[in-house]
């Protein structure tokens, strides 16, 4: 157990991502995981509580943190904050009705302090959805423009489909291991 | 002589005595040496013996706790215990050797086991909590791929942030925040009128109903999503919806639904007819009552498949209470007793009409 042990040790460490998966109920934040793992989507209920999912990506390893979005569980969000090096927004384009209380929940997040060194990634989910709002569109509500502390991303996407997960997933890693690591 | 005897004996002794501290020395430097080649290895190898001394001192007593402990306080203090030895191997994991790792983790594994016998013992269900388990063994295999590697399609913006100022605390004037008008169906303020209704074509299925009171309303095919809101003493009947029902500040109402997921927030004194993919939720909600959808003639096993649901498994009575985390039943919700559901025939008059309307609407044509 010498220091280079020590280092190597640290070093595997290093490799781990912390995602945090937000977003308000419905906006198919599970969905979004579960269908990244290949995992069986059909019979999702709302989530009650959190999931955490481990998964090999590339050369990462990401843990997945997926918190349930219902108001009662909102306040709960700030003890998942710690050690987070990427935050997923998780937006129902097909939702207009609660765009504004998303906008509202997501500008909480983003002047919270220990959330101030993590990339954002907005998903703009259910575009497989007839009248989906695009994600131009959503980045103009959500005043996506005005963030200049910060990464961020939009990408749209859909759950059911797959469609656009790779992607989005592509570019928080990337991003995160350019900020981060420094061997890459 | 002896004087020169005594100078000589002198002098032997004192090379002696200086051959003595020299070796003395270079031991000493040779221990030095030692100690700084390895001073890492040496350290870390006493924070290991200290760290093992104590984390068996802590499983130590923690066992001991739990043999003695008899209800679920004690319990309680057992596994906070446990906790802390978790968080201490944690702390300790960037200089344990794997091996010794491996061996505490299990060894805290299956002080937890027996405490969750003793638990289900003690009180026969776990309250919720969040597990610490989860936290300790989240390896999954690992995923291969997803399904379906969709084209990046969409914007992507990255803006690198600068030595840009403060972060906006208090959001910088009201945001203009336009939000697209809805495109789906939305019927609003209404009072005491029957309606059918069914979303226009190629709205893809959103439908919304908001501010009726004492309405009786029926909801043809099609419909992919819902939202209810600040309804008073109306009755909505639905065909199976593809996608979600969300309910919101309703009072009095009685709902007739089929669809994957089910959102009650904020709602009073409801009878709910459900036919339910997964848990439906209730939140901040009192007095609502829970049947299973009632069978009928006119909702054929196509409609149920074509919304995504199995006819045979319906989660009707699995209500998730968000503001109740017990095992106890909710205050806020009760299975409707048998003799007080709604007729068959009342509920589904209204949509039997609605199709006779249809059909002699279709005959016309």
């Amino acid at each position: 157990m010498g220091l280079l042990t020590i280092l190597k040790k640290v070093k595997q460490k290093e490799r781990e991502l912390r995602l945090l998966v937000l977003g308000l109920d419905n906006a198919g934040k599970t969905t979004i995981v579960k269908k990244f793992n290949g995992e069986d989507i059909d019979t999702i209920a709302p989530t009650l509580g959190f999931n955490i999912k481990t998964l090999e990506y590339k050369e990462y390893k990401l843990n997945l943190w997926d918190i349930g979005g219902q108001t009662s569980l909102r306040s709960y969000w700030r003890n998942y904050f710690e050690q987070t090096d990427g935050l997923i927004w998780v937006v129902d384009s097909a939702d207009k009705r609660r765009l504004l209380d998303c906008k509202a929940e997501l500008e909480k997040l983003l002047v919270e302090e220990r959330l101030a060194g993590a990339s954002l990634l907005v998903f703009a989910n259910k575009q497989d959805i007839v009248g989906a709002l695009s994600p131009e569109e959503i980045q103009q509500v959500l005043g996506l423009d005005a963030i200049t502390r910060r990464h961020w991303c939009i990408c749209s996407c859909s759950a059911v489909t797959g469609e656009g997960l790779v992607a989005g997933v592509d570019w928080m890693v990337a991003d995160i291991a350019s900020r981060i690591f420094l061997y890459d | 002589m002896e004087c020169a005897d005594d100078a000589a004996a002198q002098a032997a002794r004192r090379k002696a005595q200086m051959d003595e501290r020299m070796a003395a020395r270079a031991a000493e430097v040779e221990h030095q040496r030692e100690v700084r080649k390895d001073g890492e290895d040496r350290s870390t190898r006493e924070l290991v013996l200290a760290f093992e001394s104590a984390f068996a001192d802590g499983l130590a007593r923690a066992t001991g706790a739990l043999g003695d402990a008899l209800d679920v306080a004690a319990l309680g203090d057992v596994s906070a215990a446990v906790q802390s030895l978790h968080q201490d191997v944690a702390a300790a994991s960037t200089f344990l050797p794997a091996q010794t790792l491996e061996r505490t983790t299990r060894s805290l594994a299956e002080l937890e086991a027996s405490a969750r016998v003793k638990r289900e013992q003690v009180a026969p269900k776990k309250r919720f909590a969040f597990k610490a388990r989860d936290k300790l063994a989240p390896a999954l295999p690992p995923a291969p791929g997803p399904g379906g590697a969709g084209a990046p399609a969409g914007a992507r913006g990255t803006s690198v942030a600068a030595n840009v100022a403060e972060p906006p605390l208090a959001p910088p004037a009201p945001p203009p925040a336009r939000v697209p008008g809805h495109d789906g169906a939305e019927v609003r303020c209404r009072r005491g009128e029957r309606l059918a209704l069914a979303p226009p074509r190629g709205s893809g299925g959103d439908m919304a109903l908001s501010e009726l009171v004492d309405c009786d309303v029926t909801l043809l095919d099609g419909v992919a999503a819902l939202w209810v809101d600040k309804l008073v003493r109306c009755r909505v009947v639905s065909l199976p919806i593809a996608g979600a029902v969300h309910i919101n500040r309703c009072e009095g109402c009685e709902f007739h639904f089929a669809s994957r997921q089910i959102r009650v927030h904020t709602t009073t004194s409801t009878d709910f007819y459900l036919h339910a993919g997964s848990h439906p939720i209730i939140e901040a909600c009192t007095g609502l009552r829970f049947a299973p959808y009632l069978q009928t003639a006119l909702v054929s096993d196509e409609a149920f498949a074509a919304a995504g649901l199995s006819k045979s498994d319906n989660l009707w009575s699995s209500v998730d209470d968000f503001l109740w985390l017990r095992t106890q039943q909710s205050p806020n919700w009760q299975a409707l007793p048998e003799a007080e559901r709604a007729a068959h025939d009342a509920a589904w008059a209204p949509l039997a009409a609605a199709h006779a309307e249809v059909s002699a609407e279709m005959d016309r044509r």
